[in-house]
């Protein structure tokens, strides 16, 4: 964990992470330099051996094939690369709080020894419970806003909204055992199930 | 500055993607919290709720010329440094470009070559069925592979005629002419023709090498050899009354006929820009489009 973090700094790390679990189309990652480039091609490797023995089960998150590009092999041929994602690693200063919170624990996770194994495995743990919900639970609700003029209807609501968020969050604390995670979990299960709604819509 | 040697094809066509990108806004950005940072950045609510309305669907070329037709006169320049400056900020990102116009028709053009070339199916025997193998996520290995893209969007460009006159060219200093190189590549003539259909010429001219390096013109009756000798008279003109005058550097110049109105400036390596305008454009507009054309070329300069 400590050599990829000091290739790549943890909010890079982060949002390539984060893109790797809840983007549902192809990446085309950009980075600055070749380093950078082999840096990324060994998290992408590992990523897809921890996940690799999950994958067949996963009924809503799709792993995204991934290309991974240099600066300059990108816009030299940039054109190719119209309807990918783009993820630029410049774009990690993005303000987003699953970007904060997770480079946090990777921060972490790079201060101690042999670390890489148990990230790994947190991440599985992450896409499957993600996954289990998403699959089994109707979040719209939870990620749709809406707008109820009816007060004492609104109020009811809310609790019933705020409800459900303690119950989900109270299921992330059991599995993950930690109340950080069960945090990071919470917010990427809602991105996740945001984007999934997005792509059915489309479809 | 651009410099168009060494690395001056990577610049150039980074400097072309950047009319193509897609922003993202961040997704902890409500609508609202949107709203208020575009009013902040561009001051003008209007303006701020069209670019919220079109963000993370079309690429920055499309959202200057939707703009357009809704009344809101934007260069692409513009807004790619509205974008630029949020994106700089944290509060967007780039998730994806969308497809110049010359692929989409050298894609179009390719369905249609296949479809010409297929023989009729009674005299190729269709080759014995194959079973696909199941869609498995490639490993490492398989990552330099590059796909097809996922999917053409065509974006809505009018397409206007465009008369192109081609010339004698003498040999041009090598710096002129990559930079020439470098405007034609970039189409940016092309651009602010389909953006503003007022425009009606556009005059790249040498004043060193007395020759037009590059012109675009439509539906109007101006050849090379007259622009040649009147942009070297009127920027003559106008830089000498600016220097008896005391005026300062000459910048612009804008002249006014009946039927048309030509606007032009000097840049580095006495390079001459003119634009002949349609009578009937709003001159806020022109200046606008004007100045974004000339900070696009004055980029590409070395």
């Amino acid at each position: 964990m400590q050599g990829m973090v000091s290739t790549l700094r943890d909010r890079e790390l982060a949002l390539v992470l984060v893109s790797l679990i809840s983007e549902m189309t192809d990446l085309c990652i950009v980075a600055r330099n070749e380093g950078e480039k082999m840096a990324l091609n060994d998290v992408l490797r590992e990523f897809y051996n921890a996940i690799g023995p999950y994958r067949g089960s996963l009924k809503k998150i799709r792993i995204p094939r991934t290309i991974v590009l240099t600066d300059e092999e990108y816009y030299r041929d940039w054109e190719k690369y119209s309807g990918w994602r783009l993820i630029f690693l410049e774009d990690s200063r993005l303000r987003w709080s699953i970007l904060d919170i997770f480079s946090k624990y990777l921060r972490e996770a790079a201060k101690k020894s042999n670390t890489k194994g148990y990230v790994y495995l947190d991440i599985t743990k992450l896409v499957t419970l993600i996954d289990f919900l998403c699959s089994s639970v109707d979040l719209r609700p939870l990620i749709v806003e809406l707008e109820i003029e009816d007060k004492k209807k609104r109020k009811e609501y809310m609790e019933k909204k705020k409800r459900a968020e303690e119950r989900i969050l109270s299921f992330f604390q059991e599995k993950l055992k930690d109340k950080r995670k069960a945090e990071l979990a919470y917010r990427m299960l809602l991105y996740v199930a945001k984007r999934i709604y997005e792509h059915t819509e489309e479809q | 500055m651009m410099t168009m040697s060494g690395d001056g094809h990577k610049e150039l066509k980074k400097f072309r993607q950047r009319f193509y990108r897609i922003y993202e806004p961040s997704p902890d950005l409500g609508k609202k919290d949107l709203l208020r940072l575009f009013i902040k950045a561009t001051k003008q609510r209007r303006l701020a709720e069209l670019i919220v309305e079109f963000i993370g669907k079309y690429d920055v070329n499309t959202i200057a010329q939707k703009l357009r037709r809704k009344k809101v006169a934007m260069s692409a320049m513009d807004v790619f440094d509205i974008l630029e400056k949020l994106r700089k900020d944290g509060y967007l990102r780039v998730v994806g470009t969308g497809l110049p116009k010359e692929e989409i028709k050298r894609i179009e053009a390719k369905r249609v070559t296949k479809k010409v070339v297929e023989a009729p199916p009674h005299i190729v025997e269709a080759p014995p069925a194959i079973e696909a193998p199941p869609v498995e996520i490639p490993g490492i290995e398989a990552l330099e592979v590059i796909p097809t893209p996922l999917e053409v969007e065509s974006p809505e460009v009018q397409l206007v005629p465009i008369q192109q006159y081609v010339q004698f060219r003498p040999s041009l200093p090598e710096h002129l002419s990559r930079f020439v190189e470098g405007v034609q590549s970039a189409e940016i003539f092309e651009r602010y023709f389909a953006l503003n259909e007022y425009v009606k010429a556009i005059v790249l001219a040498s004043r060193e090498a007395n020759i037009v390096l590059h012109s675009l013109y439509r539906d109007i009756n101006i050849t090379d050899t007259n622009t040649l000798a009147f942009l070297a008279t009127i920027t003559e003109h106008s830089d000498k009354a600016t220097r008896v005058l005391e005026l300062g550097e000459f910048k612009e110049t804008i002249i006014e006929a009946d039927l048309y109105y030509i606007m032009l400036s000097r840049l580095k390596y006495e390079i001459v820009l003119a634009a002949v305008f349609e009578r009937d454009i709003p001159l806020g507009l022109m200046i606008r489009d004007f100045l974004s054309l000339k900070k696009e070329i004055t980029e590409l300069l070395p």
